[in-house]
């Protein structure tokens, strides 16, 4: 499962305009296993990694929130997604809706599909995050846009803030420490029985910090100051240039 | 040839006025014809092309006639401020050693001129231009005609501002500074219309009082209202009686005009084209300059190493933080921090420039200026912006601090504090810091009879700003180091 990542289009003039949610899926709502299964599946990943976990009470338990974690590994998205206490959505490649093994576990699983040929799909897909904000939805997004390849927290992507003041959600900065000694970046399967540190830290009310503006300065110094929240709680020394990888302008690299 | 920039008067109408100084009037054929006498002088006095003449004047007519005077006799033009400390000047004039001193017809410029030549330089030649009757002998000779230079041969050296480092001389050419003057006279935003009057407070030892206001104003045929010091009162009473309608000053002069007794929209009905530049215009400045003067104050961008302007924002209070667009004269990129790629939009980089308005280098620094410029001939200013739509200063490159590898612009966290109500100036600076490469210091400057509290300044940045952007300590003092122009000088505080 993948993530969207922050640097969405340079449009800054979001229209809020009408949101075009896709409500239902197959005839179910996007995440609808996650609830029956979290508690499970959270137990599950507790027994099989030693996990410290910090400020989980930062997430506030209804209304929209996003989830904007440092990304080390493949697996980040299980964890956050299985620690955090509420239902939490997150995007992914349109292409997992082609195969038979995917196409009905991730949507149940908290996978809303993406087109990523890019242009209006951008769009439409930016109106469908603000959408399930506006419903009250949880969304995971990296603001990193791709897992770091040399350990350096990098500079963020501004597409949390920009969904934040779309659609009113605070953020809530998550730091991750040892997802990459679980699951190294070219590694296809994690390790068990290794340690990890998740961290929430206190949300970010975006539309207060943003004072009623919107541009892309407003959205850089916001970006930034959740970066410098990021780094502190994932204990990472921050760079400041983009990640390594080029990345798609709404994917993360969570999964190539 | 028409490449000397002396020239710039060739063809003005004779009778109309150049240059107004008190009751002083100064036709354009006056003007021309001292400025050849001082031409003459200075080639029967044995200089001529190539030498360095030092002028040291504040705003009179004896500068512009010096300036134009020297550049007539093909000579390049060494810029002091003559009210900067004599050891200081000693310092500047060492580094450019000038073949001799012209000085203005005020006192203070002709006794800062004698203790130079005290000091032993100027051996050569000590004198006022053509015109000034004085204790100090004039050049003045018959007319030559004007000296044949190239488009790249120096015009003028001129000290930086110095903001953050030492003030270098940069050497800019008759092209520097005509390409800058045409791009001023031609740009529509600005409205300078032929025949303007112009009100020369900011010091023409300045690029910006220089080259936009003044030469460009000649350039373009209209009057010049000099000031020799400014005052926001006596300005008020220039723009009623010569009926000024070009008004070029730094921000804090804007504030005091908008203050001054006497000031209302009324008073400056006239006034078409209101600039501001070197140095942040705040809102709270747009705002005042707005509700009490009437005015949409324009702001523009530019470098003594750009012979100016080469930004321009027509209306600053719609568009707050914005220098606006580049002018045609100058192609203009922002580039990414690794210097490899261009800063995506909204994300802060290294503004470079090209263009014929950009200078060749400072004076007697051949190292330095190989690195000032790409291989394909863009000038890395320093200063860093964001491009988003227009372009938004953040702060000198030097300048930034760097607090666990987040960059901090110290202009943010300085109009922060001083949104504060009980600060009245802030600068601040980044020192050194174990744990985190820099930490932000501020400084401030207490608001008449207010009292500044640390923790509670402190509390007002953090509810404004990130939280490592939160000075780790704040010094409350007395006054803040400025240069000639009012703009804050950090470097002094390192």
């Amino acid at each position: 499962m993948t993530a969207v990542a922050a640097q969405m289009s340079d449009d800054t003039n979001d229209d809020p305009g009408e949101d075009d949610i896709e409500i239902i899926h197959d005839g179910r709502q996007p995440g609808w296993l996650q609830d029956p299964l979290r508690t499970p599946i959270s137990a599950g990943v507790r027994k099989l990694w030693d996990f410290t976990i910090e400020g989980r009470e930062n997430v506030p338990t209804d209304g929209p929130v996003l989830l904007t974690p440092n990304h080390l590994s493949f697996i980040d998205s299980m964890f956050v997604m299985a620690l955090a206490p509420r239902r939490t959505l997150a995007v992914g490649k349109g292409e997992y809706m082609d195969d038979w093994k995917t196409r009905y576990l991730f949507p149940a699983m908290g996978m809303v599909p993406i087109d990523r040929s890019g242009g209006d799909s951008t769009n439409t897909t930016l109106n469908n995050v603000a959408g399930w904000l506006r419903m009250g939805e949880a969304f995971l997004i990296y603001p990193e846009g791709t897992r770091t390849r040399d350990g350096f927290l990098h500079r963020g992507r501004t597409g949390a803030v920009r969904l934040a003041l779309r659609s009113g959600a605070p953020i809530v900065p998550i730091g991750l420490i040892g997802t990459d000694k679980i699951q190294p970046v070219d590694s296809w399967k994690p390790d068990f029985g290794l340690s990890c540190t998740v961290r929430f830290g206190r949300p970010i009310n975006v539309v207060r910090r943003s004072k009623g503006q919107n541009n892309r300065r407003v959205l850089r110094t916001i970006t930034d100051e959740l970066m410098y929240e990021i780094s502190e709680l994932s204990e990472q020394d921050y760079k400041d240039t983009y990640g390594d990888e080029p990345v798609d302008p709404l994917i993360s690299v969570g999964d190539t | 040839m028409t490449t000397n920039l002396a020239h710039l008067l060739d063809d003005a109408p004779a009778d109309r006025v150049a240059i107004i100084d008190g009751s002083t009037r100064v036709t354009y054929a006056e003007l021309q014809a001292q400025v050849a006498r001082t031409a003459g002088g200075l080639v029967a006095a044995g200089l001529g092309s190539g030498d360095r003449i030092c002028l040291l004047a504040g705003n009179e007519p004896s500068f512009i006639v010096g300036l134009l005077g020297a550049w007539h006799a093909g000579c390049t033009v060494v810029l002091l401020n003559h009210q900067d400390p004599v050891p200081q000047l000693t310092q500047y004039l060492e580094a450019v050693n000038p073949d001799a001193l012209l000085c203005g017809a005020s006192r203070q410029s002709i006794g800062v001129a004698n203790d130079l030549a005290a000091a032993g330089f100027g051996t050569k030649l000590v004198a006022t231009p053509s015109g000034v009757a004085g204790d100090i002998a004039s050049v003045d000779a018959d007319p030559i005609p004007i000296a044949a230079v190239e488009d790249e041969d120096p015009a003028l050296l001129i000290f930086t501002s110095g903001v953050s480092g030492l003030p270098r001389p940069a050497v800019l050419t008759h092209r520097n500074l005509r390409a800058t003057q045409d791009a001023v006279v031609a740009s529509d935003d600005m409205q300078l219309n032929e025949g303007a009057v112009s009100l020369a407070a900011l010091p023409m030892v300045h690029i910006l009082g220089l080259n936009v206001a003044v030469l460009s104003t000649l350039r373009n045929r209209g009057t010049t209202v000099l000031q020799s010091h400014w005052n926001a009162e006596q300005a008020l009473g220039l723009i009623d009686e010569h009926a000024i309608d070009t008004l070029v000053l730094v921000p804090a002069m804007w504030a005091d005009l908008a203050d001054a007794p006497g000031a209302s929209p009324a008073a400056l009905a006239n006034v078409k084209l209101a600039r501001c530049g070197a140095a942040t215009l705040t809102p709270d400045v747009t705002g005042k300059v707005h509700d009490q003067l009437g005015i949409e104050l324009a702001q523009g961008y530019g470098l003594t190493e750009t012979a100016g302007t080469i930004t321009f924002e027509p209306n600053a209070r719609s568009r707050p933080g914005s220098v606006g667009t580049p002018l045609d004269h100058v192609e203009l990129r922002i580039i990414d921090e690794d210097g490899l790629v261009d800063a995506e939009p909204g994300d802060p980089g290294e503004i470079w420039v090209r263009g014929d308005c950009v200078f060749g280098g400072y004076w007697g620094a051949d190292e330095l200026n190989a690195d000032l410029f790409t291989d394909d001939g863009w000038y890395r200013t320093g200063d860093i912006a964001v491009y988003d739509d227009r372009v938004y200063l953040v702060g000198r490159s030097k300048d930034m601090i760097s607090v666990s590898g987040f960059k901090i612009s110290p202009v943010e966290v300085e109009l922060c504090l001083e949104s504060h109500p009980a600060v009245s100036g802030a600068l601040v600076i980044g020192e050194a810091d174990d744990r985190t490469g820099e930490r932000v210091v501020a400084y401030v400057v207490a608001n008449n009879g207010d009292t500044v509290d640390e923790d509670d300044l402190t509390d007002h940045v953090r509810d404004e700003l990130a939280r490592y952007k939160v000075p780790k300590s704040v010094w409350v003092v007395d006054d803040l180091p400025a240069n000639v122009i009012g703009k804050r000088i950090r470097r002094k505080l390192n």
